[in-house]
Formats: structure tokens, sequence, C-alpha cells
């Protein structure tokens, strides 16, 4: 087992979606078979050895000589981790909506697949063509999990998704355009090798337009400001459980593009200027919306956002240990905010809203339920022993030592405005007392699903805050080779 | 001589396109012309391929999607 | 000359559809700005491979190579030409779908009256 299993993690979900089309409408054999569908997703990251694929097989040149133009999948130990994050997240949704909704729906397993597929192509990518293509796909794919529930306000907030979402596509591809013209290649590693040599002139004013534009796609594709209120819309149009899948998505594709801009950019001075700029955006005025809402989906959605921001700070700020930390707070925010969307859905089927002035006294009915989500809401505040504590800790060490106490001092606030903002969440949908009492739509016999979902998840926050460097040893690579002292 | 007719002509028609209060109109003229304008420039330029796809999709999809919508939603902008 | 003027339409053609998607109410014609933003990029893609007084890019036989490789236009832009043209097609059926479902509910296009209750 070589690289031949590198594009099959790509292919097999596309695969999935098509399957899924077609049996639609035939229960038994769809949960047959997707059961061991997302078997064998969660085995190909775990087999797949690092390397490269190359598409059409030719041989890879050297830069200096030509203009390669190469296609290429690399997979290396960061991609590894991603993806397997990712399809497990993806299981476990899967398996909370099968085990919850009788009837299942085979156009939207598909694309939840198609997401899937489209996200693990994203981060293996490294050329700029698979790039654009599948990030369009995974754009187009989240719209979809929203437009399922039928509700006119998600149809409202579509619109004005896709609509961005296909302006910024085409400002990436007007980059990749230029870049194109600049340097002969859509191979990311060709065009940063032409450009550290100096073969490009950093001060070419192709270049920082170039540099302009797929910045505007990276601001909006991961959710920073100034479009931060368009993603979290989105989320909280969708059901939960796919907000949970969506924000993961996103999350990733944030990390992919800005590694792909601090291999190409972090020398141009004002790329990371602008894209601090962006973050701290996203940080505060996340959580300050997060904390006026009355709607406990719509507040999960606004801190999506905001500890999206705290990724993006962590790869604006650009040295290797900001790097790290930065992609180390999205896997981690990944496990617990999907923790959290879970048991929110579990919240809303056994009571049947989401709205807190309507809520109350779930912990006497559904007690584990609501001991895992506590445990969720201290990892994404920060506190020791669950893994916010330790990814919050490296960035901040990071803001501190690239010398920008400021940064520090704001994250330090954004994490205490969380904290209040979660609490207040908890006392009102699970301790205190309504009365009357909201009465109990589900058997908590029938939450099974998300329990099991929830303990894995709080299990690998737990373990993950406990022993950090099992992640950690995989992001090390990226962070050495993407990093740069920041000016 | 006729592309750079055609490179203006397809700015002025995008233009033109968007003032008409008739959504039917509208469509036609910045999808349909528009687009036979641009297949004719990518042909000038070196890229017959690319000619063909836009001048299929800009003369028939487009056009038959866009009046689709405007059949069923409403055909005068109020 | 051509590609400069050919840059020029690009350059026009994207800031009318910019516009176009910022400041008209209907919804339909705010898609037909999309269509021109794709349109303007795809042009900028193909000018940028352009040779002057070159030949296209299909090898017919009796070519040499070496005159080949000299003459003929870049071919990757027009590849990624070709998918941006089937995506561009893709994700405005899906938003047109959309503005029908829209107006079943709410009975206009205009976007002004669909996003105002949400004061």
């Amino acid at each position: 087992m070589s690289g031949e299993l590198i594009p099959i993690m790509v292919v097999a979900p596309l695969m999935a979606a098509v399957i899924a089309n077609l049996l639609h409408g035939k229960e038994r054999q769809l949960r047959l078979a997707f059961v061991g569908f997302v078997f064998l997703l969660l085995f190909l990251p775990l087999a797949s050895q690092y390397g490269i694929h190359i598409f059409g097989g030719h041989e890879r040149s050297q830069y200096q000589s030509s203009n390669a133009t190469g296609i290429i999948y690399l997979f290396g130990q960061h991609q590894k981790l991603l993806i397997f994050i990712l399809v497990l997240i993806g299981y476990l949704v899967i398996s909370s909506y099968m085990g919850v909704y009788k009837k299942l729906s085979g156009p939207y397993l598909g694309f939840l697949m198609l997401g899937i597929g489209a996200t693990s192509a994203v981060v293996m990518a490294d050329d700029f063509f698979n790039f654009y293509v599948f990030m369009e796909i995974a754009l187009i794919s989240q719209t979809a999990l929203a437009i399922a529930t039928g509700t006119f306000q998600a149809y409202k907030s579509a619109v004005k998704y896709l609509i961005i979402a296909n302006v910024c596509g085409n400002f990436l591809l007007l980059g990749v355009a230029m870049l194109l013209s600049l340097s002969g290649s859509v191979n990311i590693s060709d065009i940063a090798a032409q450009i550290s040599d100096g073969q490009i002139l950093m001060s070419d004013p192709l270049l920082i337009t170039a540099a302009c534009f797929i910045l505007f796609a990276w601001l909006y594709a991961g959710g920073v400001f100034p479009f931060h209120n368009i993603k979290s819309e989105l989320y909280a149009a969708a059901r939960p459980h796919s907000s949970a899948i969506m924000q993961t998505q996103t999350k990733f594709i944030l990390v992919a593009l800005g590694l792909i801009i601090l291999r190409l950019f972090s020398g141009i001075w004002g790329v990371r200027q602008v894209m601090m700029a962006g973050s701290a955006g996203a940080m505060i005025f996340g959580v300050i919306m997060a904390l006026k809402q009355d709607d406990y989906h719509k507040m999960l959605s606004y801190h999506a956002i905001s500890q999206g921001g705290y990724v993006a700070c962590g790869l604006a700020i650009g040295t290797p240990y900001g790097i790290l930390a930065g992609i180390f707070h999205a896997v981690n925010h990944v496990l617990y905010k999907s923790a959290l969307f879970l048991g929110c859905e579990a919240l809303e089927r056994h009571k049947g809203t989401t709205s807190f002035s309507k809520l109350g006294g779930a912990i006497h009915s559904i007690p584990f339920i609501g001991f895992l989500v506590l445990c969720a809401k201290l990892a994404i505040s920060g506190v020791p022993p669950f893994n916010g504590f330790q990814s919050k800790l490296m960035l901040m060490v990071a803001a501190f030592d690239a010398g920008m106490p400021e940064i520090t001092m704001v994250m330090m606030l954004v994490s205490v405005l969380t904290f209040i903002s979660m609490m207040k969440a908890f006392h009102f949908a699970y301790l205190r007392s309504l009365e009357p009492a909201p009465r109990n739509k589900a058997d908590p016999a029938e939450l099974t699903h998300y329990t099991m979902a929830l303990v894995i998840l709080v299990g690998l926050c737990v373990l993950l805050g406990l022993f950090p460097d099992i992640a950690l040893g995989y992001l090390e690579h990226v962070s050495l080779t993407a990093g740069a002292p920041w000016r | 001589m006729i592309e750079y007719v055609m490179m203006v002509a397809a700015i002025v028609i995008a233009f033109l396109s968007l003032v008409p209060k008739d959504l039917l109109k509208a469509v036609i003229i910045g999808t349909g012309i528009q687009g036979i304008a641009l297949a004719f420039v990518y042909q000038r330029l070196l890229a017959p391929d690319v000619a063909l796809t836009q001048a299929i999709i800009a003369s028939t999809v487009m056009p038959v999607l866009f009046a689709l919508v405007v059949y069923k939603t409403e055909r005068y902008e109020k | 000359m051509m590609q400069v003027m050919s840059f020029l339409t690009a350059a026009a053609l994207l800031i009318i559809g910019l516009w176009a998607v910022v400041y008209k109410d209907n919804l339909i014609k705010k898609v037909m700005g999309l269509t021109f933003i794709t349109d303007a990029v795809n042009l900028t893609l193909i000018t940028m491979g352009y040779n002057e007084g070159g030949i296209v890019p299909i090898r017919l036989p009796g070519t040499e190579l070496v005159v080949f490789s000299e003459k003929a236009a870049f071919a990757l832009p027009q590849a990624l030409v070709l998918t941006n043209i089937v995506i561009g097609v893709a994700t405005i059926s899906l938003i047109l779908g959309l503005c029908i479902k829209i107006h079943n509910e709410k009975k206009t296009l205009s976007s002004r009256r669909i996003w105002t209750d949400e004061r």
C-alpha cells in the first residue's frame, strides 16, 4: 500500500454520494451501505502512506528548468490528522442522523459525503486547479445541507451565501490567473520556489494584486470579518447536526487556504496584517453577537465564528509556533464544537425548542447528556484538563512571543466572554426550573446515538487535553516549512 | 478588426441589459447576445474549444434557465 | 494591441458585474451580474495565454514540434476556463432555483423587500 490510496480518499466519498442518490427510498440497503462506507473511509487515512500523487503519471520536473504544471495531491502529516478528524465527525453526524430520523433521504446523505470528499481534496491539494474546483464543491454542499431543512429563512441565507460565494470564487480564480501569468505554473510548490528564489520579485505589482484577490477569497471562505455574518446565518439555518459538519469544513478550508497564502505571500508586508485584522474582528464580533442571542442554536453558530477568529489569528501570526497553535486550535475546536452542536440537537429532540425563554430543567431528565455538554462548554472556554486550554495557551504564548501583547489581551477577553455566554446557556437550558415545566417530547432512550457521539468527542477532548503531543507531532512539519518571523 | 467591435459590443450590451424593467428582455440580451459576442472574441483569441462551449451555453442553456425563472416568477420588475 | 483591448474589456465587465451585484434591487439582475463577473474572469484567463500571431493549440499532423511549441497559444488557462464555465452554470442554476422558492413564499423578487423584515 503506497500512494495509490491517496486519490481514493477523495474518490470514495464521491462514489458514496452517487450510490446514496441511487438508493434513495430503500431504507435497509442505504443503512447497510453507509455503515460499510464510513468504516472504509475511517480506515483510509490511517492506512495510507505519506506521499505525492501525480495525476497523469508524469515525472515531476525540477523547478529551475521548466514550467512544471503538475496536478498533485500531497499527503503529509497534517493532512492525515485533518482528514481523519473530518471523517470521524462525519461518521458521528451520519450515525446520529440515521439513528434519529426514521425516513432517510438519499440526496441529503449524498451531499454530506460530497462535502467530506471535497474538503479532503482541499486539504490535500497542492495546485490551484484542484483547490478551486473542490472549494466550490464544498461551498455548494454546505448550502445544500442548509436548504434541506425547507424553511424560508434557510432559502434566504442560502441565496445570500451562494451569490457572495460565486463572487469570491471568481476573485480567487482571478488571483490564480495573475499568478499563472507570472510564473507559468498552477502548482503551489513551484510558485513558492520561484518567489523565494527571486525569479518573481516580491515587489512586483502583479504579485501584490494577486495576493489581494486571494486574501479576499480567504476572508470569505474562512468566515472571518467582514464576512462572518453570512457563515453564521447559514449555520443557524441548518439542522444542528449538519451545522457540526459544516463548521468542520469551514475550519479546514480556512487552514488550507491560509497555509497556501503563508507559503506564497508571507514576504509581502501587509498580508499578515490584513489577516490579523480580519481574525481580531471575527473573534470580537462573534462573541459579542453571541452574548445577545435568544436562541441556543444561533448562539452556538456565532461562537463558531469567534473560535474561527482564533484559528485565523494563529495563522496570521505566521511564526512556526503560531501556525502550530492555530492548526491545533482548529482540530480542538472542531471536536468540542461538534459535541456542542450534537448536544443542542439532542436537547431540541427532547424538549422541542431551542429558544432560551422556553427551555429549562433538562438536567433532571437527561443528566448524562447534560454532564457531557458541560464538559464541552468547559473545553470551549479554555479550562484545564480539556484541549481548549492547551491550544488557547499556545495561541496566547505565540502572540506574546511575536511581540504583540495586545492580541494576547484580546484573546483573554474573548475567552472570558465565551465562558460567560456558555454558562448562561447552560443555566437557561439545563439548570433553571421553569414554571410550568416544558413537556418532554422524546424519550431519553431515543437519544442513545447522541450520547455515544458525545462520549467519543468529549473523550477525545480530554485525551488531547492531557496529552497534546499526540496531535502536535503531526503538525510540526507544516509549521516549520510555512512559518516565518513576524515583521 | 471585427473582434474590437465585438469587445465594445459586449461591454455596451452588458450595461444596457441591466436597464429594462421587462425582465425577459433583460435576460435574453444580457446572457444571449453578450455571450455570443464573447464567444466570437474567444475564437479570435486562439481558443476554439472554449469558444464552442461558450457559444452553446450562452445561446441555449443560460437564456432558457433565466427565461424559465422569469416565467415562473414575475415578468416585470416592480 | 489585441491583448490590451481584451484586458480592458475584462476589467469593464468586472466592474459592471460588481456594480450589478451590489446596487441592483432585483434578484435576477444580481444573478446576471454574477454571469458578467464570470465572463470577465474567463476573458482574463484566455487573454493571458494569447500568443501574438500564433496558432491554435491543436497539433495537426505534419506540424513540427518545435514550430508548434513556438507558435501555439498557452493551453492550460483554456482548461481552467472550461471548468469555470461549468461551475458557473451549476451555481447559477442553483441560485435561480432558490429564487423561484423565495418568490413562491414572498411574491416578490425585490431584495429590499425580502430582507427588510430582519430588523
